[in-house]
């Protein structure tokens, strides 16, 4: 019987590990990934001590004030916001609370989460680049530069969906890709077409900015994590002066003057 | 006719939110609730940085945050889906572009030795930087103000109040 139960705190643990890990990688803010931590650990009768980092993660299961559980999990963050994880899961484990399933049950719903996809490649990449064509229309570019910008979001944003399923350095990735967009504008800017190539310079690497970092880091700042608010700023800060390295390569190699 | 052209301006940056829903992989029922919110944080920026009302971009933006903040918690709430989600890609198409780039230009050319346009170039690599800094810090503060200020993110987690 004590075995059993072991065995199960053991497969709580590892299942917490791996929802609060996803979580931190989806892009929610740390009140968020420690609402549902606590959540789940409490409907199965554990009360639970977590550290946790934007890569780290450490718990402590208590079940009556005795430890029945200690373990960390490690992983490279790499840049995959995913709202609709972070939204499975929080429904997930307020579905825990209210229902209290079984701990099998549990298993399968979080097997199910992590198997459930994301939009079509293409469509992401269609709507994405639009999205930086719609950039260049509000900062004042012409209809070419609109066209520019998308040829260029598109190139830019298949080369890091490649990056990324081959693992590359998330900041490497994002220098790569925004040198990759801009030199789209850049090889055009060469063949001499005269139009707004400032705008299409500006808003070609927009589609990289490290938004959900940037105003997450705020939420953990004012709700009071300021260590991982401050890795979340640090990493926003990094992925910025990335893109402005692709971007100043490409200024630089393609020798543009304004 | 101005009014028409923020009015553009606002379905332009609705457009751009909608992409970056979709790029952040936000739930298939949020994406209408993003175009929305977008189209209302573009319109109060390009509608106040009107002649007619001049405001200055710091101040527009920071107002065009508090809106889509606002009202993407209110739909949040009301779908009872996590109100970030919705306002995280809506904020992005107010991120001051061409002030970044206009200050990484400028920073590349003040690497060189000083002539009688430094000084110029000086003034303006600063004055772009501190713009880029400060229409981020509006865009940020306006949308995380009122996720603070609600901290009942999702209606839902009021029955989870003893948790937090």
């Amino acid at each position: 019987m004590t075995n059993q139960k072991i065995q199960n705190y053991d497969l709580l643990g590892q299942l917490l590990l791996e929802v609060g890990i996803a979580m931190i990688h989806a892009g929610a803010p740390t009140r968020r990934v420690n609402l549902a931590l606590v959540r789940i650990s409490t409907a199965f009768g554990c009360e639970i001590h977590h550290q946790m980092s934007t890569r780290d993660l450490s718990i402590s299961l208590y079940a009556d004030q005795r430890p029945v559980f200690n373990g960390v999990v490690s992983k490279p963050a790499l840049p995959a916001v995913n709202f609709q994880l972070v939204s499975d899961i929080s429904d997930l484990s307020l579905r825990v609370k209210e229902e209290r399933p079984s701990l099998e049950q549990l298993e399968s719903s979080i097997k199910a989460l992590s198997s459930e996809g994301r939009y079509p490649r293409f469509f992401v990449l269609s709507v994405v680049s639009l999205a930086g064509a719609a950039f260049c229309f509000t900062f004042g570019g012409n209809w070419l530069a609109m066209i520019l910008t998308f040829l260029a979001t598109f190139a830019g944003l298949f080369g890091r969906q490649e990056l990324i399923k081959l693992k590359v350095n998330p900041y490497i990735t994002t220098y790569l890709s925004a040198f990759s967009a801009s030199s789209v504008v850049g090889l055009f800017w060469l063949s001499g077409i005269s139009g707004s190539y400032e705008q299409a310079l500006a808003t070609s690497v927009l589609f990289l900015i490290p938004g959900v970092p940037l105003v997450i880091a705020f939420v953990d700042f004012l709700g009071g994590y300021l260590l991982t608010g401050i890795e979340r700023a640090g990493n926003a800060l990094l992925h910025a002066f990335s893109i402005s390295a692709g971007l100043a390569s490409a200024i630089y190699l393609f020798k543009i003057p304004f | 006719m101005e009014f028409l052209e923020a009015l553009f301006k606002g379905f332009w940056c609705a457009v751009a939110a909608l992409g970056f829903g979709v790029l952040f992989n936000a739930p298939k029922k949020s994406l209408w609730m993003i175009f929305l919110v977008g189209f209302l944080g573009g319109m109060t920026k390009f509608g106040l940085m009107l002649p007619a009302l001049g405001a200055r971009i710091v101040f527009a933006t920071f107002l065009a945050g508090l809106v889509i903040g606002f009202s993407g918690v209110f739909l949040g709430n009301w779908k009872k889906l996590i109100p970030m989600m919705i306002t995280i890609p809506s904020v992005i198409p107010l991120v001051p572009g061409v002030f970044f780039y206009r200050s990484i230009l400028g920073l590349m050319s003040l690497a060189q030795v000083p002539d009688e346009n430094y000084t110029q170039l000086v003034n303006q690599t600063i004055y772009n930087g501190t713009m880029t800094v400060f229409v981020l810090l509006a865009i940020t503060l306006g949308v995380v103000i009122p996720l603070i200020l609600f901290k009942l993110e999702n209606v839902k987690s009021s029955i989870g109040a003893k948790d937090s």
